[in-house]
């Protein structure tokens, strides 16, 4: 509720044209913002345009926004939105990362957790749009299935079977890296 | 359990995880129940390590300067400015936009066929004058008349040409006749008519039962005759 109270405080500050409040609201909210644009879009340069393009619109729209509410799923709801709109026009132009597993493996050797990790990008980018979306949205932004409705304007019933395919896909890619440890029957380490 | 329920109990255990709410566990029965299902057992340590992972990736951050670059964006066009106010209302300017296109290609149409139809109907006009002399309606008189003194003109100089050009020979030979249809019989040649009463062309016309173009190419033959003749 703590929580809630600052964000309305800070809304109402920038709303009165409160410089600080403006470079508060984005240091607040632009790991979020930046972080959904890039798994989204793949694209250091291209995420940072959007994340901006995001916190304009917000910042423009705080007016609008529903105090009741939580911020936080607001916001991600104009990033998502905005990714989305972004990456139905990169449709049109030829895309990078459809030729990823083409290409020939120019990283530098990496241990095993920073391989999983770049193995883990490459992978959660080859998902489907509609995937990738729920399940930063539910495992990198903890957002609970109704906030996730909310937000992407899907019913709770399809975003579980995204996420439930989005979860099979990655660990498939993974496990065909030889990067899924093996299961064992022994449940004491979970 | 079933391994749909177990699925949804996962669920709410990896939201935790990656909302970083602690460590997540699953309970003691959930893992009983789990331990003995291998689907479940297998698809809670799977999720669990993913959501692990997950959690571990590195959040990436946006350039140092991000914000001071958004908060004068902002500035630059604040809410209300009037490229914002164009930004907001683009949508409804380009509908209009479409619909004035609209209308100025159908005003156009209109411009463009109008004097198509009339040109048509001068062609229409162009064609009944083409016709016969005498064929024309009365409204076209004054034209008409026009066209005939035309012929005239033009049988003169037609029977200046016969006249200089193909002479008719005096050594008793007989003239060569013009190719064309045959004459009929039972008509008076124009040439004699005209000579003998110094008729109107509309009278030789009458007498002879022509229109009045024979007439005038027959003139042109009788110039010929009279020019020779003198």
């Amino acid at each position: 509720m703590g929580v809630q109270n600052e964000e309305r405080r800070l809304v109402e500050r920038c709303l009165e044209g409160d410089e600080s409040a403006h470079y508060e609201f984005v240091g607040r909210f632009q790991g979020l913002v930046f972080g959904i644009c890039l798994r989204m879009l793949g694209d250091a340069h291209e995420a940072e345009d959007v994340a901006q393009e995001v916190f304009l619109r917000a910042m423009r729209s705080l007016g609008k926004w529903d105090r009741s509410r939580p911020l936080r799923p607001w916001i991600l709801t104009i990033a998502v939105n905005r990714c989305r709109t972004h990456l139905g026009r990169m449709k049109k132009r030829p895309s990078l990362t459809e030729n990823a597993e083409e290409l020939p493996d120019l990283r530098p050797n990496e241990d095993d957790s920073n391989e999983l990790r770049a193995e883990l990008s490459v992978a959660l980018l080859q998902l489907r749009e509609d995937y990738r979306q729920v399940f930063l949205l539910f495992h990198e932004q903890g957002l609970s299935y109704e906030e996730m409705s909310e937000a992407t304007g899907r019913p709770v019933g399809t975003l579980k079977t995204w996420l439930h395919r989005a979860r099979g896909e990655l660990l498939e890619h993974l496990r065909r890296k030889g990067l899924v440890p093996e299961t064992s029957h022994d449940l004491s380490g979970v | 359990m079933t391994c749909q329920e177990f699925k949804d109990a996962l669920d709410a255990i990896l939201a935790d995880v990656a909302a970083e709410a602690g460590p997540a566990r699953p309970s003691a029965s959930l893992l009983e129940r789990a331990a003995a299902c291998p689907c479940c057992k297998r698809a809670l340590v799977e999720w669990t390590w993913l959501a692990d992972q997950v959690r571990k990736l590195d959040r990436p951050k946006p350039s140092a300067d991000f914000a001071h670059r958004v908060v004068a964006e902002l500035k630059r066009t604040p809410a209300g400015s009037r490229r914002q106010a164009w930004a907001d209302a683009s949508p409804v300017v380009s509908t209009l936009g479409s619909l004035v296109a609209i209308a100025a290609s159908i005003a156009l149409l209109v411009v463009v066929w109008r004097p198509i139809e009339e040109g048509a109907s001068q062609v229409q006009v162009a064609s009944v004058e083409q016709k016969s002399p005498l064929e024309r309606p009365a409204a076209l008189d004054v034209p008409v008349r026009e066209t005939t003194k035309a012929y005239l003109a033009l049988a003169q100089d037609f029977a200046r040409t016969v006249q200089l050009a193909d002479p008719e020979p005096t050594d008793g030979t007989p003239a060569i006749e013009p190719e064309g249809p045959a004459r009929d019989s039972s008509v008076p040649p124009v040439r004699s008519v005209l000579r003998r009463s110094g008729a109107s062309f509309a009278a030789a016309s009458e007498e002879i039962g022509s229109g009045i173009r024979p007439i005038a190419d027959s003139a042109a033959g009788a110039f010929a005759f009279l020019w020779k003749g003198r």
